[in-house]
């Protein structure tokens, strides 16, 4: 029951963004649509290529369009930046997703103006034109006015589809109802999950119901001379709120390089630590959150990002710090083979991290969160597997589970090509249902990670790298170019260095994923434990 | 005084002309039907007055040009043309979305007049129609045919236009109104002195309200002339066919209502 209450606590500020989202994205939406299906009735060249490149759109999946907004923005800034100096919008958050969001909301209005437009009866247009109204004047006061049930229809499918398509929005840092939904399948949180879709699907029908109220009580006065009038004011309205709240974004952006020259002292007022999407990274963000607040900073945690996501991010100066691990960045962002030793592999990354994106990796946190890959001790007993070289021969019999990135991930190309094995079927998930999936037998292999408390908890065996194909996997505090250049930031963080030891990390993870104990506690017992220099 | 000097009109490339070399005029002051089955040409004709149809130009640098009082219609905005004349269609042309007193108001509207005179104008014209004042704030869905056809009449007069043009104007109005109907316009049209043209397929319409007719078939104008004229010499097969279809018919009804009327003054004697 408290449980239940802690999560509605956070409801109002995850639903009030979740509205401030829908009804920005709409706005804008909206405020495309119409022009295009406006200039486009009459004329194909600009209807066709319109509604075809909103029907592609809307056939990309949302998280992929989040993503690869994201991505485009990083790149548009740094060209902006690279022409006109510093420029301060953020790349994560607020404006990808409604630039996303938007986007996904063009097509329904879209093909409703044109519709809409294109069935207005022929007699009442030539009527309304042989009375000696301008083409114009006939659009505003005769057309627009009588396809603005159709269109209004189409804002009502749009508005449902946002509602549902702005969950996802927490895998690119911005604040929603998505948050429930990701933590939810996270730590497997059912309470969360359910508090996440309720809120989403009544945010739906209640916008659905008010719009519906619009439609019926409003169509009537909107039609009369205001129409156009009225309907471009709310749109402009809608979007100036979207701006204010956008430059009120802006503030929390990347500051311009405001370190003066040398000798001056720069302080980072606010630090942004990111965190991916699973328990181990939000009790970590959550241990760098006190440690920079103890030393009087202000922090922002940024969670539930996508690995490539979050890196990007850093290396954008979007982030601040975060704790990534050694074979990631090895194998994903510099794209290195397996081979080497721990210390050679953090030798070589800390080197290039500085030289390639600026990134300051001021060492191991004292543990390893590899990759391996696990079974069930009694079927790996009984097939006598205690290798992967074991298990080559009996996986062609077998199923695989994994993290949703891990088959896209070059450790998957090594370890399928460094062994040979190939597996009867092959099953990505979230994390957390790896777990459920194994000991309930749906799938008889996955890809643990060494520091899960769940893998003493479900009785799975670890199988030995003989071959040494994983990469390893210390888990390293990575610090962004502009953070780094706040000493007494950089020493506060570093005091971090070699304070986790494997056990302890463990040992935190089965409280959340064994014990069922909230990420917040063990968290909190995590920073007890943390070995202090101080 | 309306013009039109060799107008034709192809909507197609590969079409037959809708209009085929057409030259008439209507005097200041006249009421001038076109009579004809669809697609004889008439409502192309009437849309060249205000535009709506633009004739196609003329060969050899000559035809082709409709005038009023002698102005060349091509020269200047169509749309201040529009607003100088009245234009009544079938009862779709009222704008569904505005109420009785807004589609009269329209063309004033345009024109820029002040609230006071409009709203002045809106009650003169509905009263010139025979329409209650407390009609102005329906929608026209929420009006009887008749009375939607009146409607548009009064707007079509609201601007004050020295032109009257109708097409079909009296289609969708029951036959008790439709009388009475073309019986206000005939005498609006004299009373405030207008130039019109009035587009029917019923030639009994046309004899009876016309000062003169032209009767159109393929885009041509076979026959022009005063109703009697026609009537006395339809100097064409068709025309005279045309004009026999309301002839017979009346012989029929007098006949009818003749015999009806003997049979009344023999009963009459007998009791």
């Amino acid at each position: 029951m408290s449980e239940f209450v802690e999560q509605l606590g956070r409801l109002p500020v995850l639903l009030a963004w979740h509205v401030v989202l829908t009804v920005v994205a709409v706005g804008v939406g909206v405020l495309i649509a119409v022009p295009v299906g406006v200039l486009g009735r009459d004329r194909a060249w600009v209807r066709g290529p319109g509604l075809a490149v909103a029907s592609v759109v809307q056939t990309v999946p949302g998280l992929a369009l989040l993503a690869l907004v994201f991505a485009l923005l990083v790149v548009l800034r740094d060209l902006l930046a690279g022409w006109v100096g510093w420029v301060g919008f953020s790349a994560l958050g607020f404006w990808p997703t409604v630039i996303a969001l938007s986007l996904y909301a063009v097509l329904p209005v879209l093909r409703n103006v044109v519709t809409g437009l294109r069935g207005v009866d022929g007699d009442v247009v030539e009527a309304a034109r042989g009375l000696g109204m301008s083409r114009r004047q006939v659009l505003c006061r005769v057309e627009w006015p009588l396809a603005l049930p159709v269109v209004l229809a189409g804002v009502r499918t749009a508005v449902v589809w946002t509602v549902g398509v702005a969950t996802l929005s927490t895998a690119i840092g911005q604040k929603s109802l998505g948050d429930y939904i990701f933590a939810g399948l996270q730590t497997f949180n059912l309470t969360g999950i359910v508090v996440g879709c309720v809120a989403a699907a009544g945010l739906a029908l209640g916008l659905d119901a008010l719009w519906g109220w619009v439609e019926r009580g409003g169509v009537r006065r909107v039609q009369k001379r205001v129409g156009w009038g009225l309907s471009v004011w709310l749109g402009l309205g809608v979007v100036a709120l979207g701006l204010l709240i956008g430059l009120g974004e802006v503030r929390f952006a990347s500051r311009p390089a405001e370190a003066g020259g040398p000798g001056e002292v720069f302080e980072l007022e606010r630090v942004r630590i990111g965190a991916k999407n699973f328990n181990e990274q939000f009790m970590l963000a959550r241990v760098i959150e006190r440690r920079v607040e103890a030393a009087g900073y202000d922090a922002e945690r940024v969670e539930s990002l996508g690995s490539l996501n979050v890196f990007e991010a850093l290396a954008a100066g979007e982030l601040d710090v975060y704790v990534d691990y050694s074979g990631t960045i090895w194998a994903n962002a510099m794209g290195r083979e397996p081979g080497l030793g721990r210390e050679a592999v953090l030798r070589e990354m800390t080197a290039w991290l500085l030289a390639e994106k600026g990134i300051v990796c001021l060492g191991s946190l004292g543990f390893e969160n590899a990759y391996a890959l696990a079974m069930r001790e009694d079927d790996a007993e009984r097939l006598g597997v205690r290798t992967i070289d074991d298990l080559v021969r009996h996986a062609p019999a077998l199923r695989i589970g994994s993290d949703i990135e891990f088959f896209e991930r070059p450790e998957w190309a090594a370890v399928r090509d460094g062994y040979g094995l190939r597996f009867a079927d092959q099953r990505p998930m979230v994390p957390t249902l790896m777990y459920p999936a194994i000991t309930s037998g749906e799938v008889d292999v996955i890809t643990a990670f060494t520091s899960d408390g769940r893998i003493m908890r479900d009785r799975l065996r670890l199988l030995m790298d003989t071959k040494g194909v994983f990469p390893p996997y210390d888990a390293v505090v990575l610090v962004s170019e502009r953070a780094s250049r706040d000493e007494r930031l950089v020493e506060v963080l570093r005091g971090l260095v070699g304070s986790i030891e494997l056990g302890v990390m463990q040992r935190a993870n089965a409280m959340v994923d064994v014990e069922g104990k909230s990420v917040g506690e063990a968290a909190g017992w995590l920073v007890g434990e943390v070995v202090s220099d101080e | 005084m309306i013009q039109w000097d060799s107008v034709s009109k192809r909507y197609g490339e590969t079409d037959a002309p809708a209009v085929d070399g057409v030259s008439l005029s209507v005097e200041r002051g006249e009421l001038l039907a076109m009579v004809g089955e669809s697609g004889s040409g008439k409502t192309t004709l009437l849309k060249m007055v205000n535009r709506l149809v633009e004739p196609d130009t003329g060969t050899g640098g000559t035809g082709g040009v409709v005038r009023v009082d002698g102005k060349d219609l091509s020269e200047g905005s169509a749309e201040a043309l529009r607003r100088g004349m009245g234009y009544v269609i079938q009862s779709v042309g009222l704008l569904p979305h505005w109420t009785v007193a807004e589609n009269v108001a329209a063309v004033p509207g345009l024109l820029g007049w002040d609230r006071k005179r409009v709203d002045r104008r809106v009650g003169e014209v509905l009263k010139m129609v025979g329409l209650e004042a407390s009609l102005r704030e329906r929608l026209p869905g929420e009006l009887s045919g008749g009375q939607r056809q009146r409607v548009g009449v009064a707007r079509a007069l609201a601007g004050e236009p020295g032109i009257l043009l109708m097409d079909e104007p009296f289609g969708a109005v029951d036959p008790i109104n439709r009388g009475a109907l073309r019986e206000r316009v005939r005498g609006l049209h004299r009373e405030l002195g207008l130039t019109s043209v009035l587009v029917t397929h019923d030639m009994g319409e046309a004899l009876l309200m016309a000062d003169r007719l032209a009767v159109m078939k393929g885009g041509k104008v076979l026959r022009v002339g005063t109703p009697a004229e026609v009537v006395r010499e339809p100097g064409d097969p068709y025309v005279a066919a045309l004009v026999g279809a309301p002839e017979r018919e009346a012989r029929r009804l007098s006949g009818l209502w003749a015999s009806v009327a003997s049979e009344g003054a023999t009963k009459g004697g007998t009791s």
